[in-house]
């Protein structure tokens, strides 16, 4: 590996006068990487020009496969951007599919304001869909008005109590809350197979894993904007994230979280209760994941089944990662990352698998991890001719 | 009980186990210089499809589990660029592998689904071992590779313990700033780790793929890869503990069969959860020990922290 050297030292605040010493070589590719400078921040610099950035290369990248492995007379490009925002129908899939997507993001950035990674949005969804359902059967003669709302509390119970026990164990036993999140998505996931191969099962259907739909009057219809299908579980996420977000960044208790979240024995020190609140932002974090579920199910699905969540649990994780964990940007990049996800069913319908989209997440993620590291660089160009002259003068000595 | 049932029971554990252990005691090396590559399940997968694919073209198994090390030791290089070269956070450019690795393996294994295998990896009778009874048929009927991947965690351990290389690796993990200081390339023995643990996921996965599922489909390590990370911690990065990790997991995962055999009246779904549900627990319950233990930790002092050369 190349050091990215001259590197500054974080400590000496006169390193960013004295030049470092430059090997001998003048010529080619490591001559030009000469010219760059490299110098190391303390903070940990503007992550988000470069997540943008990350965004902006995979989405080329993924362009040029898409030009590459779909021929040009299907006109991949026009049938994507009718399926997403050239029409009202795709502008409508795309805020439906967006609605769960902000949820699930929601319940990973809450926790990472903690420093503290929720990846079970998954399993928290199946969860918290199955409350949901639980009380839409349970209660089937309810009038709308009284059993959406019971059926939101009920998920959010659900997803809050389903990140429970990974909550207690990091905040007593100090136990690693990534892997054991992660390992309840399966376990939720054989709980939702259990209900929709089982009790629930629609009788006499064929084809899919699915329960029987929901009482009707459970269906949460979207507003109509002109043409184009708002769903209300989008509205409801805004709000929540609007709620989150003066609850993390203009409360005491937000301060205590992001405190703590910096330096655990400082906060400690301070008489804040670090037990508390870390089980607090998990639990949050549990109860987005849960409504995530139950929204996805009254607004669009109306059935407990294996495609509510459609990776939504996963895509999450990037959303929240883009978004800088900044509460206020998780709608827009749930929009965006429901777009990838729709046009993911665009181009599997020209003959190529969804499953690039999941790929593209990837990646997504891969050079945002990376742009992040490069932002804890100041860079510059330093003058090729001042370079030349430095390892010139190297030579000379 | 019947014994017959405990001895095929123990049998299908260990075959079930040899999968995580491969892959457990690849991260085990990663973990010990200070990196931790959450990512295992992506390699993992794109391990299982190339050694599938390559198993399919050319009929042999052993071509097939080459090649699937091969390109898991290939696909951890963008790990590697991204947490060694740019410094970046080890959890996301983990989860981008998982992402990645999902992704890719289901967009060019379509072709592969419900394929037929041309060739499996064989079941070894050891002669001799394999005629005592009970003992024979559940410790001795192996796949091949079985037997193979309990020798790694020791190789493991003796390269880890008794040879320069190993001991460099190990102080790059407790100390990386120390490590360099006395002329250790830090650098390179991360990426080195990275690339071995890679090409031992990889390898997993073509047994998985190979020798126990016997063929390819989506998502076919179905959580194995996230099961090693778990193994790892239970084994108190200790290589032996793999093995004894590997075992339980591959136990808990063959419940189920005896619970069908008895005719148990439990939904065969929370069996099939048992192996996640039992990582879950028994990771709390390590930890719950742990607590009691006075000492230095376990893991490798610098878990975790990036390396910049100051």
């Amino acid at each position: 590996m190349v050091d990215p050297a001259p590197v500054s030292q974080d400590d000496q605040p006169t390193a960013a006068g004295v030049e470092p010493p430059l090997r001998s070589r003048r010529h080619g590719a490591w001559g030009l990487y000469r010219c760059i400078r490299f110098e190391r921040r303390t903070d940990p610099g503007p992550t988000g020009r470069y997540r943008v950035a990350a965004v902006v290369v995979a989405l080329g990248i993924a362009a040029i496969y898409i030009s590459i492995v779909v021929p040009s007379d299907k006109d991949p490009f026009g049938a994507i951007w009718e399926g997403t925002f050239g029409t009202a129908i795709g502008l409508s899939t795309v805020l439906t599919v967006a609605a769960p997507l902000l949820f699930t993001g929601l319940a990973v950035a809450v926790p990472y304001r903690m420093g503290l990674w929720n990846i079970g949005g998954e399993g928290q969804l199946f969860i918290g869909a199955w409350a949901a359902a639980a009380v839409a059967f349970g209660f089937p003669h309810l009038s709308g008005l009284l059993l959406i709302p019971l059926m939101l509390i009920a998920a959010a119970i659900g997803g809050a109590l389903w990140i429970l026990v990974p909550a207690l164990a990091r905040a007593y036993l100090g136990v690693n809350e990534i892997i054991t999140t992660l390992m309840l998505n399966f376990v939720g996931i054989f709980w939702m197979t259990y209900w929709v191969t089982g009790p629930w099962a629609e009788t006499g259907s064929a084809g899919g894993i699915h329960s029987r739909s929901i009482p009707e009057q459970s269906f949460l219809a979207p507003v109509m904007v002109g043409s184009v299908e708002v769903p209300l579980g989008l509205l409801l996420g805004v709000a929540c994230a609007l709620v989150l977000w003066f609850l993390l960044r203009g409360t005491v208790l937000g301060y205590e979280v992001k405190v703590l979240g910096g330096n655990l024995r400082a906060g400690r020190y301070a008489g804040m209760p670090s037990a508390r609140r870390l089980i607090m932002v998990m639990l949050i974090g549990g109860a987005m994941g849960g409504l995530a579920g139950a929204v996805a199910m009254v607004g669009d699905i109306h059935r407990y089944t294996d495609s509510l969540s459609a990776q939504a649990g996963y895509s999450g994780i990037v959303v929240a990662v883009l978004a800088a964990g900044f509460e206020l940007a998780i709608p827009l990049m749930a929009v965006l990352f429901a777009a990838l996800t729709a046009s993911g069913s665009t181009i599997q319908i020209l003959g190529e698998s969804s499953d690039t989209t999941v790929a593209l997440m990837g990646l997504i993620l891969l050079l945002a991890a990376m742009g992040d590291g490069l932002a804890r660089y100041r860079i510059s160009l330093r003058r090729p001719s001042a370079a030349r002259g430095l390892v010139e003068a190297e030579d000379e000595a | 009980m019947s014994s017959g049932l405990i001895v095929s029971s123990i049998a299908t554990a260990l075959v079930g186990g040899t999968a995580v252990l491969i892959a457990a005691t690849g991260e085990l090396i990663v973990e010990k210089t200070g990196v931790y590559n959450l990512g295992i399940e992506g390699v993992m997968l794109v391990g299982a499809l190339a050694a599938f694919a390559t198993g399919q073209s050319t009929g042999s198994w052993v071509v097939g589990l080459v090649a699937g090390a091969a390109v898991g030791a290939v696909f951890v290089l963008l790990f590697a660029v991204a947490v060694v070269g740019f410094g970046a956070d080890m959890m996301m450019a983990g989860l981008a592998l998982v992402l990645l690795g999902a992704g890719a393996t289901g967009a060019a294994g379509s072709e592969y689904l419900g394929v037929a295998p041309s060739t499996d990896i064989p079941t070894w009778h050891i002669p001799g071992l394999s005629d005592i009874p009970y003992v024979g048929p559940a410790f001795f009927e192996q796949l091949s590779v079985g037997y193979l991947a309990l020798l790694l965690p020791v190789l493991v351990w003796v390269v880890l313990n008794r040879s320069r290389w190993g001991l460099n690796l190990q102080a790059v993990g407790e100390n990386p700033v120390a490590a360099d200081m006395i002329g250790i390339h830090v650098k390179r023995k991360r990426v080195s780790a990275i690339v071995i643990g890679g090409a031992f996921a990889g390898l997993a996965g073509g047994v998985v793929s190979l020798g126990v599922v016997h063929q390819w489909a989506y998502g076919v390590t179905g959580g194995q890869g996230w099961i090693a990370l778990a193994i790892v911690i239970f084994a108190g990065w200790r290589p032996f503990g793999v093995i004894a990790g590997a075992w339980l997991f591959g136990g808990l995962a063959t419940v189920g069969n005896i619970g069908q055999a008895l005719g148990w009246q439990i939904p065969s779904q929370f069996f099939s959860a048992l192996p996640y549900l039992g990582s879950v627990v028994i990771l709390i319950a390590v930890a719950v020990l742990r607590r009691r233990r006075r000492g230095l930790p376990p893991w490798p002092a610098a878990l975790g922290q990036a390396f910049v050369r100051g």
